[in-house]
Order: C-alpha cells, then sequence, then structure tokens
C-alpha cells in the first residue's frame, strides 16, 4: 500500500469551497486510494478542501484504515484538530484490513465519541467506494425510506394524527371526528366543548386543546422572528428635531 | 456446575452396570408388532420424503453461512423440530431473506402432512391435502408444489379414499385391525391361559401421542369403522357423491354422549337406507371435547363376551362402549366386573409423570403401546421393577409402522439417548474443575469481586475533606434487555445496575448518555419497520449525546460482518444505504460497533469515567411529551410538530417551511387554499392539507383479501415486483 507512505501533506487550505457545486470534493492526499477506483456511480474532481471527502455542504468524510492507524496513531489526531466542527454531519469512514482490529477500533471509538464523528466501517475499498457513493446518492433525500409506512387514505391520516397527541387514542379520535366533522372545527372548539365529547375528561380536553394551540415555533424563536419595535429604528429628518427640540423648550416655560 | 458450588459428577446411564442388574431383575414381556403400510401409504410416505428432501436442500443453498446441521430431513420428523428452528434461526431471524422463510414455512406443513399420514386415517389426510392444492397456495408457496412428487402425492391421497369408481370407500388404517385383533382374540386368549385371571378382571392401557389419536380410537372402537370414516368424511366437509356398497346399510352415527349398547341383533334388524348427516352443531362441540379430553374407559359389549359370537363378527361393528361417569372418578373406584380398557396420551396435560401415576392408579396387566414413545417405554420399565413378587407380568404390545418414519423417529431418539450420554460422559472426562469451585475456601470470591478503591483521604487537600463523594457506577437498564448477556457482563466489571422500564432507550449511563443496543439482525428489522427512526427522534431529543450501539455476533469471523444479511439471495446493500440515511437525519446519533457485550462493557465503563451517575427518576420522567427543558436542538414544539407531520398534503419536505411560516394551526385554518399554495410552495399540497382542514374526511371501505394460512414473517410481505 504505497499510498500510505507518500501521503502528501496538505498545505494550509485556502477554503475555496463553492457551493454550488454538487460534484463530490476528494481531498488531493486521496490519490492513489484503492477506493476511488470504485466510485463509479457519482462523479468526483480533486480540490482543495479540509476533509478527505466533501459531499454537499453539510456532509464529510475522513478516511482511515486500520493498518495505517497502527502505525500513526496520532495522524488521525491532527486531522480532526484541523477540521475542527465544520460541517453537519461528520464521518469517520474506516476501512478494517485487519484480522484483529478490537484494539484499534476501541481507541477510534472513543476518538469518535469525544470529537462529535460518526463511525462507519468498510471491509474492502469496494465496501468502502459504496458508502462515498451512497452518501452522495442520498444526501438530500427525506427519510421515508426508515420511516414507517403510513396509509395514504386521508381519513385514516386524521386519525392517526389526533392519536399523536398522548392522551388521545383511536376511538378518541373517531368520536372527535364524528361529532365535529372537519379538523377545522376541532381547531376551534372550546376546551369545555371537547370536554362534552363522550370519553373525554377534563384532563384529556385540557391536554388536547393545548397540545392543538401550540404555537409551531418555540417561544424564544418566536420573538426573535418578530420586528421589532425599534425606535430608532426610523430615520429621523432634521426638521422632526427641530420639532421636538420646541416642544421640549415649550414644556420647559410652561 | 460452578453455579451449585459442586466439584464432583456421577452419571449413572442405562447401560452402567448397577443400573442393568436392578432393571434386570423383572422385565416385562414385550412382544413388538410391525404392522404393514397399505401400498398406497408407503408410496405418498416416499412422496413426502422426497419434496422434503428438496426444501431442505434449497434452504441449505441459499444459506450457505448459516450453521444449518441440524436442519436435516431426518430431524424434521422429530417432534422437537419447531424447538430446533427457534434456536437456531430466531437470533437470526431479520437476516434472512424471503424465501428462506417460505421453505421454512414449507417445512412446517409437510411435516404436519407426513406425522398425519401415518397417525391419521386415510380421510383425514385426504381432507389435509386437498386443503393445499388451491391456487391461493401455489402463489405463496415456495414451489414444491410443482414437482412430479407434489402430482403424484395428490392423486395417491385421493385414491386411498375414493376407488376406481370414484366412490366413497376410504382405505382403514392398518393398526385398526391390529389393535382389534389384540384386543377381541389375543388377550382374551392370554387371560385363558393364565389361570388366575379372569376376563372380567383385566385392565388394559393403550397410549398415544396426543388427544386426537385418543379420540380417534374412542370413536373408531364405539363406533366401527365404517362408521366412523363416514362420521369423519362429514366432520371434514368432504364431498361424496356415491358411496360404496357396506355403507349402504350404515346407520346414523353415533354421537359421542349417547351411550348406545348396540347389541348385534339391533344392528341387523335395522336395514336403514339413508344416509344419516351429523348436526353441525354437534361437530363443534365433538371437536372441543376431543381436544380437551385425554383420558377415556372402555368396556367390551355384553355381547362380544360371548363366545359364540366371535366366529361370526365382523370388524364393522361396535364392540365396545364407553363407562358412564368416567370424567373425575378414581380409577381405582371403577367396579372390576368387566373389563376396562383405558385410553390416554403419554403426557397428560404436559405432565411428563402422568403416566407413571396412571401406572401405579390402574396397575394394568396388558399396556398396548400405539404410538412409540422412549420415555414411556422407560417408565414402564420402572413400574414393571416396581412390582410386587405376586403381581402378575405385564405384557406390553409395542405396534409400530414398518418402515416408516415412525420407526425411523423412534430409533432415532433412542439413538439421541446413548449419544446425549456419551457426550456427557466424554465432556466429564476432559472438563477441568477448579480446585476453588466448591466455595470452601476464599479464592473463589476474591476473583470476582469488584475493586474496592478507598482512596485515603488527603489532609493536604483542603484540610482533609473529601472533595467528591465516590459513588458507585451506576447504569439505568431497560427490563427488555436482560434476555441479552449485557446486563451481567456490565455487573461483573463492577457497574451497578439499575432495572427500570424506560421508555427511550435501552441504556442510561450518565445524565447525557443514552445507548440504544441492537445486534444486527434488530438493525435490519428496525430499520426497515421505521422503528429505529422512531427511536433515535426520541433520543435525539431528550439526552445530549445519544449512540447508537450496534453488535456484532462474536461468533461469526469478523471480517463477515460486514455483510450484513445471511441469506445469499438477497444483498445487504439495502440495509447498508438505510443506516446511511439513519445518519444524515441525525448527525448528533453516533455509531459505535462493538463485536462483543465484553468489549461493550469496557467501553461503557471507560464512558462513564468521571460523570455523574445518571438519575432514575428523571429518565422515567422523559416520556417524549416534551423535550427536556435544555434541550436547544429543537426549533419547534414537538407536539404539535408531530401531529402537522401526519396529515395529507404534509411531507417531510415541506414541513420545515410549514412550521417556519405557519405560526400555529389557529392561524393555518384562516387561510385560504391559494394562501396556503403561496406557504408551502406546491400546489397540490396545499390543496390535500386545505381539504382536510375543511372538508369532512369520509372513511374508505378497507378492502383486505386475506392471505392463506398464518405468516409467521414480520417485515415487507413478499412481492414479485418492487
Amino acid at each position: 500500500m504505497a499510498w500510505m507512505i507518500f501521503w502528501l501533506k496538505f498545505v494550509n487550505p485556502l477554503r475555496r469551497r463553492n457551493p454550488e457545486q454538487t460534484i463530490n470534493n476528494v481531498h488531493y492526499n486521496q490519490r492513489g486510494n484503492p477506493l476511488l477506483k470504485f466510485i463509479k456511480s457519482v462523479p468526483w474532481e480533486y480540490d482543495d478542501i479540509i476533509p478527505d471527502y466533501e459531499i454537499g455542504k453539510a456532509i464529510c468524510i475522513l478516511f482511515l484504515s486500520v493498518r495505517y492507524h497502527n502505525l500513526n496513531p496520532d495522524y488521525i489526531h491532527n486531522r480532526l484538530k484541523e477540521l475542527g466542527k465544520k460541517y453537519e454531519l461528520r464521518v469517520l469512514l474506516v476501512q478494517v484490513d485487519l484480522k484483529d482490529p478490537h484494539t484499534a477500533l476501541k481507541n477510534l471509538t472513543r476518538i469518535c465519541l469525544l470529537t462529535d464523528m460518526t463511525l462507519m466501517l468498510a471491509w474492502s475499498p469496494e465496501e468502502a467506494a459504496k458508502i462515498v457513493e451512497n452518501y452522495k446518492i442520498f444526501e438530500n433525500k427525506p427519510p421515508d425510506r426508515i420511516m414507517e409506512k403510513i396509509e395514504n387514505d386521508p381519513h385514516q391520516k386524521i386519525i392517526n394524527a389526533l392519536s399523536s397527541i398522548k392522551p388521545v387514542n383511536k376511538t378518541d379520535a373517531m368520536t372527535l371526528i364524528t361529532r365535529f366533522s372537519t379538523l377545522e372545527n376541532i381547531i376551534k372548539a372550546t376546551e369545555t366543548q371537547l370536554a362534552e365529547c363522550p370519553g373525554f375528561g377534563a384532563t384529556k380536553a385540557k391536554k388536547l386543546y393545548k397540545a392543538l394551540h401550540e404555537p409551531f415555533l418555540k417561544r424564544g424563536l418566536l420573538n426573535k422572528d418578530k420586528p421589532k419595535n425599534d425606535e430608532f429604528s426610523e430615520n429621523i429628518s432634521l426638521e422632526d428635531v427641530e420639532k421636538l427640540e420646541n416642544e421640549i423648550q415649550n414644556e420647559k416655560q410652561s | 456446575m460452578r453455579a451449585l458450588f459442586v466439584t464432583e459428577l456421577f452419571l449413572w446411564p442405562r447401560f452402567h452396570g448397577g443400573v442393568i442388574k436392578s432393571l434386570k431383575s423383572r422385565q416385562a414381556e414385550v412382544v413388538e408388532l410391525h404392522v404393514r403400510l397399505s401400498s398406497n401409504m408407503s408410496l405418498i410416505q416416499a412422496c413426502l420424503l422426497d419434496i422434503m428432501n428438496y426444501t431442505v436442500k434449497q434452504l441449505k443453498s441459499i444459506n450457505r453461512t448459516l450453521d444449518m446441521q441440524e436442519i436435516t430431513t431426518e430431524n424434521c420428523i422429530t417432534k422437537k423440530f419447531h424447538k430446533i428452528l427457534q434456536s437456531q434461526l430466531d437470533c437470526v431471524w431479520h437476516q434472512l431473506s424471503t424465501r428462506t422463510k417460505e421453505y421454512i414455512q414449507d417445512l412446517k406443513v409437510l411435516r404436519t402432512m407426513i406425522l398425519n399420514l401415518i397417525h391419521d386415517d386415510s380421510v383425514s389426510f385426504y381432507a389435509l391435502v386437498n386443503k393445499y392444492r388451491t391456487p391461493e397456495y401455489a402463489r405463496v408457496n415456495s414451489g414444491w408444489i410443482l414437482l412430479d412428487s407434489a402430482e403424484t402425492l395428490f392423486r395417491l391421497a385421493k385414491a386411498r379414499v375414493f376407488n376406481s369408481k370414484n366412490e366413497f370407500d376410504p382405505e382403514p388404517s392398518p393398526k385398526w385391525k391390529c389393535l382389534c385383533d389384540l384386543l377381541i382374540d389375543e388377550i382374551p386368549e392370554e387371560v385363558k391361559k393364565n389361570k388366575n385371571g379372569s376376563l372380567a378382571n383385566t385392565k388394559i392401557l393403550i397410549l398415544c401421542n396426543d388427544n386426537k389419536s385418543c379420540s380417534q380410537l374412542n370413536h373408531f372402537l364405539t363406533m366401527g369403522e365404517n362408521k366412523y370414516l363416514f362420521y369423519t368424511a362429514f366432520r371434514r366437509d368432504l364431498n361424496i357423491t356415491s358411496v360404496a356398497s357396506k355403507y349402504k346399510k350404515l346407520n346414523k352415527p353415533i354421537k359421542s354422549e349417547e351411550k348406545i349398547n348396540k347389541t348385534q341383533k339391533d344392528l341387523e334388524n335395522e336395514n336403514v337406507t339413508e344416509l344419516g348427516v351429523v348436526d353441525p352443531h354437534l361437530e363443534d362441540e365433538d371437536a372441543m371435547d376431543e381436544l380437551n379430553k385425554s383420558n377415556y374407559v372402555l368396556t367390551l359389549t355384553q355381547m362380544a363376551s360371548n363366545d359364540s359370537v366371535k366366529k361370526s363378527k365382523t370388524i364393522n361393528e361396535s364392540m365396545f362402549e364407553p363407562i358412564s361417569q368416567i370424567d373425575n372418578l378414581d380409577i381405582t373406584q371403577l367396579e372390576t366386573e368387566r373389563p376396562i380398557i383405558c385410553i390416554q396420551t403419554f403426557k397428560q396435560n404436559g405432565n411428563h409423570f402422568s403416566l407413571g401415576q396412571t401406572l401405579e392408579a390402574l396397575r394394568p396387566e396388558y399396556i398396548i403401546l400405539y404410538h412409540s414413545d422412549v420415555a414411556a417405554v422407560r417408565q414402564i420399565e420402572l413400574f414393571e421393577v416396581k412390582k410386587k413378587p405376586e403381581e402378575p407380568q405385564s405384557k406390553v404390545y409395542f405396534l409400530i409402522h414398518d418402515k416408516t418414519i415412525e420407526e425411523q423417529s423412534y430409533l432415532t431418539s433412542l439413538r439421541r439417548e446413548k449419544q446425549a450420554f456419551e457426550m456427557l460422559i466424554q465432556t466429564k472426562s476432559v472438563m477441568v474443575v477448579p480446585s476453588y469451585q466448591d466455595g470452601k475456601t476464599d479464592e473463589y470470591f476474591n476473583l470476582n469481586v469488584e475493586e474496592e478503591d478507598d482512596d485515603p483521604v488527603d489532609t493536604r487537600k483542603a484540610g482533609g475533606q473529601v472533595k467528591r463523594t465516590k459513588e458507585k457506577p451506576v447504569v439505568i437498564v431497560d427490563m427488555r434487555e436482560f434476555r441479552s448477556d449485557l446486563p451481567a457482563l456490565l455487573h461483573k466489571k463492577g457497574i451497578n445496575i439499575e432495572p427500570v422500564t424506560i421508555a427511550i432507550g435501552d441504556y442510561i449511563l450518565t445524565p447525557d448518555i443514552c445507548v440504544e443496543r441492537k445486534s444486527i439482525s434488530d438493525l435490519i428489522g428496525s430499520l426497515n419497520s421505521g422503528r429505529l427512526f422512531a427511536q433515535s427522534t426520541q433520543m435525539c431529543r431528550n439526552y445530549a449525546r445519544p449512540i447508537l450501539l450496534i453488535e456484532f455476533d462474536q461468533t461469526k469471523p469478523f471480517n463477515l460482518q460486514g455483510s450484513f444479511v445471511v441469506s445469499t439471495d438477497i444483498s445487504g446493500a439495502d440495509i447498508q444505504q438505510k443506516l446511511q440515511l439513519l445518519t444524515i437525519h441525525f448527525p448528533r446519533l453516533k455509531l459505535v460497533w462493538s463485536p462483543s457485550p465484553y468489549a461493550t462493557a469496557e467501553l461503557f465503563y471507560e464512558l462513564k469515567q468521571g460523570k455523574n451517575n445518571p438519575n432514575v427518576e428523571e429518565a422515567l420522567a422523559l416520556s417524549g411529551e416534551n423535550t427536556a427543558d435544555d434541550m436547544n436542538y429543537e426549533r419547534y414544539n414537538i407536539l404539535i410538530h408531530d401531529f402537522v407531520q401526519k396529515l395529507p398534503g404534509v411531507t417531510s419536505k415541506n414541513i420545515t417551511r410549514l412550521m417556519n411560516r405557519g405560526i400555529s394551526l389557529d392561524h393555518l385554518i384562516t387561510l385560504t387554499e391559494e394562501q396556503l399554495a403561496e406557504l408551502i410552495e406546491n400546489k397540490n399540497e396545499a390543496e390535500a392539507l386545505y381539504s382536510i382542514l375543511h372538508v369532512k374526511a369520509l372513511p374508505t371501505e378497507s378492502d383486505k383479501t386475506k392471505s392463506f394460512g398464518k405468516k409467521k414473517f414480520t417485515g415487507k410481505p413478499y412481492k414479485s415486483m418492487k
């Protein structure tokens, strides 16, 4: 594995990150990594970046082989220090190429937990390439594949939605719908009206009412979005200043 | 042995000298009767074995890495097959492909068929086989229906019941004739030879495998062969268009509660040509009775004991009648003027020692083993040896089909018994028992105790005050985790365990760290079903450092762990993608890959160094309704967020826009459809959302077509095209 030994020490990066580019960016020091041969479904190019692989704005991957780590245990610490806290998802892709990697893996696990990295294991260059490709493919995809499959029937959906509020179960949801017929009416109902439904006591109605009328954003954030009532935000013209001064002077006199 | 602090082990198998001597002192006389199968039956048996072989071969070819030693055709026939399957396959259930699961299901079906062939009558067998001859089953099964042997099987099963003119003429079970001969001819002959006994005092015990056979025998003996077969045909809803001649004279089938004493004269006189129909109501009751009753007592009818009758009898007539008031009666109190025949199962209600108790109570002189069971044989042996010398020697009749799987499985169980003992003896010879195992010295306890480190109080620091109280490390463990080894190993490492039922996570190490433990099979199952996503959401909302622990199978070589699945006809690439998708959506979730529970225990210990212990009340209070107060990771109030997420028209793409600009539900309902469309930036979704808010939603009729049979596998149903 000659590439391990002839690893280029990269120059202080200029941080040329082009956000519009959607192509996979690869660090220069990855040249010679057999992994690159197997990346077939996504285009990539070399670029001056901090991590080894940069995927979009949010995901970056650092590559490490267990054998190299055993020879140079400090290497990964330096790389991590330079990476710092940039990127939302930071992946440490470890290729397991030793028969008994357990001590090294334990060490790496601990490092990942301390430096906020996600550890992914690959057992061959092909697998590692597949992992890099998958991150590119799924970069912006919604999590529907790993979520529960929900039916498309709207009536069923309302029942599910209402049952997601803790004290309400499916039968209660059915009662609500039969009584109030539309969601709008349920939302408009007062707490007493909700409590009148069979199966609804005071606490349940209260919890439901509270849940339905909760603002979307959390309170602290809500204030930030409101326009600040700033006295000084408007431009004051000279005439106004004179007027104010006159007023004050008039008051003083009287 | 270690847990019991025992150092010496004595093994006394059957072939031990002392045991043999004692058993040989008094032995029962055993007569083995090998009953021939009818030619159709042997052919059917061959077909079924053929099909089973094929299925097992296919199963093994797509699961090469799995240890399938125990799943052979031979073992498929044993009683414990489902337990073998469970122990081998449950831990990797989600790593198996759908085809594997289908093969296993089919193996179970074939097994019921072959057992039914030997033990049940031809009519029931035909009804069972017909059930699988439908097109629905052909679609869901794994392919054995298409084999030639399957075709032969169906043909022969029908031939056993309907003769060449398509008339109802079922084949009798071979053992029935044998049993009747025994009961009517042999035993009275024996009794006559024996000067002490008389027919009236004889007690006969018939033993079978299960309640179904018991009731079958009971019906057969009370009703007579033809009547019983006819009755069974009605029970199983068979289509009968015409019957053979000997059935034309049948009377109405007798219900089990009636104690009609049918004499031979009565049967001759009644020339009934009409065919009775069984009351359907009664069928259900009978079925329940059959399943619950395991103890039948019969006696010979008056006529049967007459010598003159014996010469002209045919096997069709009922020669036996049930004794009234049987159920809760103590057997010893039964009047002994008439010969008593008891039909029982080997284990009543699952009680392994019930046979011994029955033998002691009843003291039968003749025992007929209708089915073979090694444990029963052993118990009879014991009973015989324990008898007092003045009691007569018992005679045991062993009915077994010749050259069948019944014989085979009996011999197999004998072999397994021998092998089990041999293995024990061999293990004992090479076992290493440490000398301190008996616990009498202190050495044993010293090795396992937790390390107590008492820091001596340093007076130089703040005048001797102990800065931090040294707490014993505690980990909160979810109750459901106790099925695995990890809690025990944690305890061994010196960490105290607090078992609690928590809603989020499996192990709470510190107030910040929450661990969800998954084996590979669990990982696949929960990724596919959506559970892992929900669990991760909860963990990330409530803890600062959520961890997903993936535990590998330590018995598998580490280099194979990359391929998540075991069956070779599916690929694990799908799972890899889903796992990566999970990491993209939960960047705060850390992954830990552990090779074994031992490594995990070490890791937990290290993670807890220097940190506080978790608080039980806090952990219990986290039910997923609110985020913890100091959690700033969520922008939105989670209750309303989850509610809106489930509404039609809301997708994972537009929910952020909706949440940011929507302000609240009250505000949303005031908007018009165009305003909603502007908010969401998508017309169709806005339309769906608007309609759900303002228009009454009607429940649709869900049309569920019933799938064939009961499927064990969870996860995605099998679809030929995806």
